[in-house]
């Protein structure tokens, strides 16, 4: 039996995150809007920026604020010297801990020094370079800059236009691949052949075949091809609409008992509730191009039959 | 403490894309595990496991790896989403109760699926660490920088694929599995303050408090396995554990390749078989997780209880 | 148990569709002070934190333990991290008192939390993953089909789940946390929206922020504690595989198993005689005879009689929910020990409003994935004997 090449596709997660701010936050966030950073007291002679809600050690609530001038030096750097797309410099720069003045934590950002990368190291004294458009964003703050450098930005007018929450996109990209059992099922699917395996434990036909029998763990060599028709064992009509969702609601999602399957597989159901219910007998309506994948299959439709009896299906349930 | 001991270890091939999914991949080495000491899932009292569902892009990829257990009749279950020797460190809590004899931990990892260096970067403050393309590489360096560590530049462990199951056992249960158990005689983990920036990243705190916890010192360890993805992480973790140049550690097969929720445990479990095989009378094993070496894991195995 | 476990202190925010007033770091602060408030104690006193959520992709940070352990007191000591699904408020705790129960340590702080307005939960639930058909339509769309072979063979009137949710809401007008307030008529239930049928919108969870917090100890540091504990008298925790042939999936076996591993423990022999009160994870309505069934409370195919005969309202013989429940407030990964949390508030006391006379004995109970992983635990004013 040989074996067919795993199966990959890729696969994109990607949401912008609303983040809720309290206090703290609000005033370190607002103040950037503002071209200021804002450090909290965490102690005598202990001022963190960014500031935390919390003292690092105790744990105590901090809420006392303080503007901080925005200069201060590096104390450790890492040059990027080759940016990667989601690095927010297209030239090469540092990312590095800064110590602000009067602060006692390090702040974490980069640090452009104009592709030098000699300067990007402990001990250069740096101060903020401010975007022009800020939103409340750690990136209002641009990068920062050898003190040297002439600076000058727009101060946005102090106000209470207060943010309510940050905006985090997230974007990840993955290669999912298939593993070895679940390939040779998909490739089989491009080829309008439903096999599911038989478990060696229980001797139930298994479907989708998985790379182990749930109930034993033990592996599933024997296949065993079943019918493209069967019985709904269960059912439901999805009418709510959410992000991301493919299909336009209403659509019915059913559990499919195929003849000659030991267990129901999930897909899409064509019709509308009232012709809907449990027993009733279906058909795959296949894709017309060959697709490694379940959506070869395209959705079920009604078989002009009498429905199941009831002790055919009654495990199932 | 009740005297528990590590009596069996299992770990799938490690390679940079595993053909295996996660089913696969927990069915192979769960069920070797088992074939070795001669169980069935029956005989197991209680399952926990690691993974991380970012891995893979979606949530409760747990889920399906149950599968590859043959969980029926139903079984007494946990799930951390760490690395499996912090799985391992929850079986270990329980086996404590007396109540059960015998544990069995996996974990597994698909990194080629994803982009790890970037994900990682999701780990650090979700304020600004995302927003600035904080990733791991950034976080190394940082680091690096900070212990005086960065000379030429940051060498990394090649990622990969794999999955590991170890079997825990308490008291009689343990000698009856294995000839020489590997005896858990002290276990501690500890993790680190969260900002990067309110850290001394050269130095790892927590970690010089669980090597006092289990009285490192006192074991006279003959071998270490210690889970670094960087080598000079590998480095500060032999300064803060005070382990000389002398001392041989991670010779096992498994510390060539970061295997990702994985590798701690494999190093728990490398560790572990060096005290099982007699080479060694004591050894160490080490996991960490989290940015910058953030939290780590001691657990000291010997020969005895 | 090795020796008794207590729930020392317990701590909840307010539950809201968007907590837009703290970052998610102090949403989960303010349930811990509170429960370190209860318990009296300060960050300083605790040995271990265990903390639980759900999915990671509701918040979209990896792994959020590692930046909360500095706001959590955790710094310089162990932390955990527990993801089991639905169930993993429960398992949080669980955990816990296992840590409390094996003599590792004194005291344990565990916190769960979700903060769902971050993200949508829809979305984080339903991924249009490589290879499959998109079936995927969120909890309800999974759930759905369950309850309606739920109502195929237990023959249930259609009104029950209309039923639970009016009980539910109603309780949850006594609970200050509580996410959804007022009551909806049998009016309002019945023309309500269809979602997935046959739930409806009423009948399902909310979306909320929260954290919920416990502060576990043993018995000598239970001793020093400013209100009566709650003693850990059971707890048991169970899985099996989502799919697989023959499977029950409406009354899953691992729900039965752990059920009555708990009631082993607890040497209890008819729990509807000798639990007082039941905090039962129903995220959709007609979970509630469902589990009344899977937990024992009833006979197979009888549990929606509880729910008409009143036998779960706040005045019945086994008070189901009186805090609102899932379907008040639904932080999904705080929502396991939310139940935990509220079943030991019953014991010591200290659930105000909602408090059952004389409840010495509770049940708390969460549920996680396609009904596959449970986690539950009874707590009582008394540690068990021997």
């Amino acid at each position: 039996m040989g074996e067919p090449a795993g199966l990959t596709q890729p696969y994109r997660l990607e949401y912008v995150y609303k983040r809720g701010l309290g206090p703290v936050l609000n005033a370190f966030f607002n103040g950037l809007k503002r071209a200021q950073l804002l450090g909290v007291r965490g102690g005598e002679n202990e001022i963190f920026c960014p500031p935390s809600e919390y003292h690092p050690e105790s744990a105590e609530s901090l809420t006392e604020m303080v503007e901080l001038t925005g200069a201060g030096e590096i104390v450790h750097a890492f040059w990027i010297a080759q940016p990667l797309a989601h690095h927010p410099s297209k030239t090469p720069f540092a990312f590095a801990l800064i110590r602000l003045d009067q602060c006692s934590s390090h702040f974490l950002h980069i640090v452009d020094t104009g592709g030098d990368e000699s300067l990007a190291c402990a001990g250069l004294r740096v101060r903020p370079r401010w975007a022009d458009e800020r939103i409340g964003s750690i990136r209002d703050l641009e990068s920062f800059v050898p003190e040297s450098v002439d600076q000058s930005c727009v101060v946005m007018p102090e106000g209470d236009e207060l943010l309510e929450r940050l905006n985090i996109p997230v974007s990840l990209e993955y290669q999912v691949r298939a593993g070895r059992v679940q390939s040779r099922f998909l490739h089989q699917l491009s080829e309008r052949k439903i096999i599911g395996r038989r478990s060696p434990a229980s001797q139930k036909v298994l479907l989708p075949p998985r790379g182990a029998c749930p109930q034993s763990g033990e592996l599933c060599a024997a296949e065993v091809e079943v019918s493209d028709s069967g019985t709904v064992v269960a059912f439901t009509v999805v009418r709510i609409d959410f992000p991301g969702q493919q299909l336009k609601p209403p659509y019915a999602c059913a559990s499919v008992l195929l003849d000659g399957a030991d267990q129901p597989i999930l897909h899409l159901l064509k019709g509308l509730p009232g012709s809907l219910r449990i027993g009733m007998r279906v058909v795959a309506v296949w894709r017309d191009e060959a697709l490694a994948s379940m959506q070869a299959i395209d959705y079920f439709c009604a078989l002009d039959e009498a429905d199941a009896a009831a002790d055919t299906y009654a495990e199932h349930l | 403490m009740r005297p528990v001991a590590l009596v069996g270890f299992s770990h799938s091939e490690l390679q940079p894309e595993s053909p295996l999914d996660e089913v696969e991949l927990t069915q192979q080495v769960c069920s070797s595990l088992r074939d070795k000491l001669g169980l069935k899932q029956q005989d197991i009292d209680l399952v926990v496991s690691g993974s991380c569902d970012f891995l893979s892009g979606r949530p409760f990829v747990f889920i399906s790896a149950l599968d590859g257990l043959g969980a029926v009749p139903p079984i007494d279950e946990s799930h951390v989403e760490m690395d499996g020797a912090f799985a391992l460190y929850e079986a270990w809590v329980r086996l404590q109760s007396g109540e059960i004899d015998c544990a069995l931990v996996y974990a597994f990892g698909r990194s080629s699926q994803a982009n790890l260096n970037r994900l990682l970067g999701l780990q650090s403050d979700p304020h600004w660490g995302a927003p600035l393309g904080l990733d791991e590489q950034a976080i190394a360096g940082l680091q690096a920088s900070a212990a005086g560590l960065l000379g030429a530049g940051l060498e990394r462990l090649p990622e990969a694929d794999g999955a590991a199951a170890v079997l825990l056992a308490a008291g009689d249960r343990a000698r009856q599995l294995c000839p020489r158990p590997a005896w858990i005689r002290a276990i501690d983990h500890r993790i680190d303050r969260s900002e990067l920036g309110q850290r001394n990243l050269g130095q790892l705190p927590a970690l010089e408090r669980s090597a006092e916890a289990v009285s490192l010192s006192s074991h006279q360890v003959e071998y270490a396995e210690l889970h670094a993805v960087f080598t000079h992480q590998r480095q500060m973790l032999k300064t803060t554990l005070g382990l000389g140049d002398e001392l041989p550690t991670n010779q096992g097969k498994t510390s060539a390749f970061d295997a990702f929720m994985v590798s701690g445990l494999m190093h728990l479990g490398e560790a572990a078989e060096a005290v099982m095989q007699g080479r060694v009378k004591r050894s160490l094993g080490h996991a960490s997780a989290g940015p910058a070496l953030q939290q780590n894991l001691l657990c000291v195995f010997g020969d005895s209880p | 148990m090795k020796r008794p476990c207590a729930v020392i202190g317990v701590g909840q925010t307010r539950y809201a569709a968007k907590r837009q007033d703290q970052s998610f770091t102090g949403l989960v602060r303010e349930a811990a002070l509170r429960a370190l408030d209860d318990a009296g104690l300060q960050f300083a006193d605790i040995d271990a934190v265990v903390i639980g959520k759900a999915p990671d992709f509701f918040e979209g940070i990896m792994m959020p333990e590692h930046h909360l352990a500095s706001a959590l007191g955790a710094a310089n000591k162990p932390m955990i991290r527990v993801h089991t699904a639905g169930s993993v408020g429960g398992s949080t705790a669980l955990y816990a008192a296992h840590l409390i129960a094996a003599g590792v340590h004194e005291r344990v702080l565990c916190v769960a939390f979700e903060v769902q307005s971050c993200s949508n939960a829809m979305w984080a639930l339903s991924p249009v993953y490589p290879f499959q058909p998109p079936v995927v339509a969120g909890a309800g769309g999974f759930f759905a089909p369950l309850i309606q072979a739920y109502i195929n063979r237990s023959k249930a009137p259609q009104d029950v789940g209309w039923r639970v949710v009016m009980k539910d809401r109603r309780n949850a007008a006594k609970n200050p946390f509580a996410h959804l307030q007022g009551a909806p008529t049998y009016e309002q239930m019945q023309s309500a929206q269809m979602l997935w049928d046959p739930i409806n919108y009423l009948e399902t969870c909310p979306s909320s922020d929260g954290a919920c917090a416990l502060v576990l100890s043993s018995e000598k540091a239970a001793a020093k504690a400013p209100s009566p504990p709650a003693f850990v008298q059971a707890m048991a925790q169970r899985s099996e595989p989502i799919f697989f042939p023959g499977r029950d999936a409406v009354s899953p076996q691992a729900g039965k198993d752990c059920a009555a591993a708990l009631y082993r423990q607890a040497q209890i022999k008819d729990p509807r005689a000798e639990l007082d009160m039941a905090e039962i994870y129903v995220p959709f309505s007609w979970f509630e005879p469902m589990w009344l069934e899977n937990l024992g409370f009833a006979e197979v195919d009888q549990g929606w009689r509880m729910v008409l005969d009143g036998s779960t309202d706040f005045g019945g013989c086994l008070p189901v929910n009186v805090s609102g429940g899932v379907l008040s407030s639904n932080p999904i990964g705080a929502s396991g020990m939310i139940r935990f949390a509220e079943a030991a508030l019953q014991v010591k006391g200290q659930a105000g409003a909602h408090q059952v006379p004389k409840a010495r004995r509770a049940l708390g109970h969460a549920y996680g994935g396609g009904s596959q992983f449970f986690a539950m635990w009874i707590v009582g004013d008394t540690p068990m004997a021997g």
